[in-house]
């Protein structure tokens, strides 16, 4: 009966075990374990984790660009005041209180002109038209606290040159200075503007200096979406020694193709030193081609007869059965994919050389998820098998990544680039049940910098 | 038991404990055929459970019976417990071919479920897996040769040599029996 109904037996006999444990204890020791509601999948964390830190950055380099920008700004205007007659007046700096300006006075022996104005705005802009490379002159308010309730401005200036000057005593309100009545002097040629107007600079700063102001600031925060193809060098490792894909493996492949993608997030230094990360994508490609021998053994039974039977170098003796093999060659291609998702963290160093920059970088690639994808494909190219594994979701130290890379200035604050990069694996990208394997990958990429 | 689920997949330890109590001897008997130590089996469920109420807000009575679904999960991380203690699946098929055959006293009084689960356990651990696989849980070759990460045809073979062994085994213990 044994024989004949083997499967059944089992299975009938086998769904019928009774283990005898403690269910409540098990509980006990398994109650603590269960996620509670609140926890969140670790892929949408680990996601959503990813996609907060390149927002962050992002926000983060426009604030710090904005904020840059502003400071600037103030200090150019500060540097640039009007005055009632630039011939006259040669140093106008803005005071905030009344303390301040007498404390300015008795140091510098400077006098204070209170002049009102009826412009509405916090800033008056006035630009000299005549001749566009004369600095632009701006008027500020030197306290908000000063205007009036009549929306008047009051301003409040030093001079430092008293000398030449009218004698006017403080209080007296002066006339408004608006465009109107600012004299403009006349110059033709850039080296006559530097003699005639470099001296009525207050901080006597080179000429080239000011006029560059008007130039558009570089930023030194970038975006790079990049894009990358290279070959792994990958080598397999297993304590078993009897796995027909491994020694295929070892004995077909050695090299695969990678590509790689994703944007990354650059901060830049004065001093050429740089510190850049993104989130990429990472894909492995691995094609097999195979036979696959498929065994199967056959058993015929006989109530009447016996037979010998020779098979496989042996002669066995059955008595009312022949055991026998089915042998069948079946060709597949197979192809895997093994996809990391990766966050690397590069410092690096640029030299300018015009308009090239010509850098390198070294960083820790983090591994935020994994995953392997493989299909098999019979002859006709059919899909014949398929599976998908998501490895468990943990931030591992994935590989050593270095790059050298050359960019150039294609439009205003747009630069290509294009690199070699290698990256050493610490871990495998996905680590199968029975081989591990180590990978190194060198590649080449391509992509574009914005600079904020 | 709809309920009881949505009950479960809300966080509720009382019904989770409720739910645990109905499936967890069904579940613990399918990690016993995988493993003949009783402290991996209890690490087995273990993870079955943590595994089945962080999915279960997944699970689609159109698509499928509870207890398939649940089986399925059991027979999953059973397979991974045996994966990460590298249990050395293929290498000791190598050691089947010539493997004895002992007769064990316990199991010559009756054929009984205990014996038979344990006559399971007497044959190598990689011939016991497919064995289970495809007789009692009914995979195919192809899905065993997916899960196991092997060649269908060694799935095949495997499932041969594992009937050959416990056939073998019964025979043993018959003739033993009737001596």
């Amino acid at each position: 009966m044994l024989d004949d109904h083997l499967e059944d037996y089992f299975k009938e006999n086998l769904e019928n075990v009774h283990t005898s444990w403690d269910k409540e204890a098990f509980w006990d020791d398994l109650e603590p374990m269960l996620p509670t509601k609140k926890k969140r999948r670790p892929i949408i964390w680990f996601w959503t984790g990813g996609i907060a830190a390149v927002l962050l950055l992002t926000g983060l380099a426009f604030c710090l660009l904005n904020t840059k920008e502003t400071t600037s700004s103030n200090l150019e205007i500060a540097k640039n005041q009007a005055v009632d007659n630039p011939k006259d007046v040669l140093n106008v700096t803005p005071i905030t209180d009344n303390k301040t300006a007498s404390k300015q006075n008795k140091n510098t022996n400077q006098k204070t002109i209170s002049t009102t104005t009826k412009n509405t705005n916090d800033e008056i802009k006035s630009t000299v038209s005549q001749n566009n490379r004369i600095p632009k002159i701006n008027l500020i308010p030197d306290n908000p606290s000063l205007l009036n309730a009549e929306n008047k401005l009051i301003k409040n200036y030093t001079i430092a040159d008293e000398e030449t000057i009218e004698e006017t005593p403080i209080t007296e309100v002066q006339e408004t200075p608006t465009l109107e009545n600012i004299p403009i002097k006349k110059v033709s040629t850039p080296a006559l503007l530097a003699t005639e107007i470099s001296p009525l600079l207050t901080n006597e700063e080179p000429l080239n200096k000011i006029i560059s102001i008007s130039k558009p600031k570089k930023s030194n925060i970038s975006i790079l979406p990049l894009f990358g193809v290279g070959s792994v060098n990958r080598t397999l490792n297993s304590t078993n020694t009897d796995n027909e894909l491994l020694d295929l493996r070892n004995n077909q492949e050695t090299t695969l193709a990678a590509f790689n993608f994703g944007v990354h997030v650059r901060k830049d230094w004065n001093n050429g030193l740089f510190l850049q990360s993104g989130i990429e994508l990472s894909t492995i490609h691995e094609r097999l081609n195979y036979t696959q021998t498929d065994i199967e053994a056959v058993t015929i039974q006989s109530d009447t007869a016996s037979f010998y039977q020779s098979f496989a170098g042996a002669t066995l003796y059955r008595k009312g059965e022949i055991e026998a093999q089915s042998v069948t060659n079946t060709h597949y291609e197979r192809h895997n994919q093994f996809q990391s998702l990766n966050i690397p963290i590069l410092v690096g160093y640029q030299r300018h050389m015009g308009r090239f920059n010509i850098g390198l970088a070294i960083g820790p690639v983090i591994n935020i998820h994994r995953k392997f994808r493989g299909f098999a494909y019979n002859d006709t190219k059919q899909v014949v098998a398929a599976a998908q594994i998501e490895l468990d979701q943990q931030l591992q130290l994935n590989s050593i990544d270095a790059l050298a890379n050359i960019d150039y200035s294609l439009y205003k604050n747009i630069h290509v680039t294009a690199g070699v990069r290698y990256q050493y694996g610490l871990n495998s990208p996905v680590t199968n049940t029975t081989i591990t394997q180590q990978y190194k990958v060198g590649s080449a990429f391509v992509g574009l910098r914005f600079s904020l | 038991m709809i309920k009881l689920l949505n009950r479960c997949i809300d966080g509720d330890r009382v019904s989770q404990k409720e739910f645990y109590l109905l499936t967890a001897d069904r579940l613990m008997n399918i990690c016993r055929r995988y493993t003949s130590n009783l402290s991996d089996a209890k690490d087995m469920l273990q993870n079955t459970y943590i595994q089945i109420f962080k999915n279960l807000k997944k699970f689609d009575p159109n698509k499928g019976h509870l207890d398939a679904w649940l089986a399925k999960i059991a027979i999953n991380e059973a397979l991974q417990l045996l994966r990460k203690r590298k249990t050395q699946l293929i290498k000791e098929a190598h050691s089947a071919e010539q493997f004895e055959l002992s007769a064990t006293p316990s199991i010559l009084e009756k054929l009984q479920a205990d014996d038979v689960l344990q006559l399971l356990h007497e044959i190598p651990e990689i011939y016991r897996v497919v064995f289970n696989l495809n007789i009692v849980e009914g995979f195919s070759h192809q899905e065993i040769a997916e899960l196991l990460d092997i060649p269908i045809g060694t799935s095949r073979s495997h499932l041969s040599r594992a009937k050959k062994a416990l056939r073998t085994k019964i025979e043993q213990q018959r003739k033993i029996k009737s001596c």
